[in-house]
């Protein structure tokens, strides 16, 4: 099965640094999942800046871990909310990077337990 | 020679960490990290040489100062300190709107941000000799004109009084 991260920046940002690629990766494992239940709680109150801001803190996360699909789905997300156009995609939308989120973060608590 | 004094503002604390790791890497910067304008703002009395600043700073603290607001006030207080936008709009029209607020340079997040924060405090320790360098050439250049003019007017009065001769003697 095709990876979904792909960790050759993050690799040479921290010199191949084991410790500080864990820090790293841990930092966004923890961050994320908060993110998406506040975006969840946004879509709900259609609060849609709320939820552009959101999105928009986790675009680069997504970038760093090469997770180059969840980055094109939260870009759309994000693009979508400060836009407040295709409003009605943002449910799937969500739930699609919900699932990419997973499926990143399964692949990177492999990669920390090879480390 | 004195550490250049960096101050981070992201309310994003991987983003702040990660450049600030970054950047120690690279020289030895005194660096102090912000997640919100505020704190920035409370701090700018240290008059530190650089300030890479988020622009949307209201994910943690809902009503937090934005970006825009807070390099204004960065540029009332400390006019001298440069401050380098960050955002992860690529938007030329953003870009524009940051340097028409003062802003020295604008960098889009993503991988190669942390190149380009590196690449812009080279470049405005650069700017910043160029600028030292062309206020004492612009010294100078007075100081040997005024010099010149001098001799010129002492030449002028010698010569009217007749202590020094017109002819210089080899024609």
């Amino acid at each position: 099965m095709e990876k979904s991260t792909d960790l050759t920046f993050l690799k040479s940002f921290t010199g191949g640094d084991k410790a500080k690629m864990s820090k790293y990766i841990n930092m966004v494992l923890n961050a994320g999942p908060t993110q998406i239940q506040l975006m969840q709680t946004h879509l709900q109150n259609k609060d849609w800046p709320q939820l552009r801001t959101a999105a928009h803190s986790l675009k680069p996360q997504m970038s760093y871990m090469g997770a180059k699909k969840a980055e094109e789905v939260i870009k759309a997300i994000e693009n979508n909310a400060r836009e407040q156009v295709n409003l009605e995609n943002i449910p799937a939308q969500l739930t699609e990077f919900e699932h990419l989120f997973g499926q990143a973060s399964e692949e990177l608590k492999q990669e920390i337990q090879n480390f | 020679m004195a550490k250049t004094s960096i101050f981070i503002v992201d309310d994003d604390p991987i983003q702040l960490d990660m450049l600030q790791d970054h950047l120690k890497k690279q020289s030895n910067y005194d660096i102090i990290a912000f997640s919100t304008g505020e704190d920035c703002l409370k701090n700018m009395h240290l008059k530190p040489n650089i300030v890479f600043l988020d622009y949307y700073l209201n994910s943690v603290v809902k009503d937090a100062m934005d970006g825009l607001d807070v390099l204004q006030e960065i540029k009332k207080v400390s006019p001298e300190t440069d401050v380098v936008m960050l955002s992860g709009q690529d938007k030329i029209d953003v870009a524009v709107e940051v340097m028409k607020y003062g802003a020295f340079d604008y960098i889009v997040k993503g991988e190669s941000a942390f190149y380009r924060a590196e690449k812009a405090v080279f470049n405005i320790y650069r700017y910043s000799k160029l600028k030292k360098n062309a206020a004492t050439y612009k010294k100078l250049t007075f100081i040997f004109g005024l010099a010149f003019l001098i001799v010129l007017i002492v030449i002028i009065v010698l010569q009217q009084k007749g202590l020094i001769s017109k002819n210089p003697g080899w024609v």
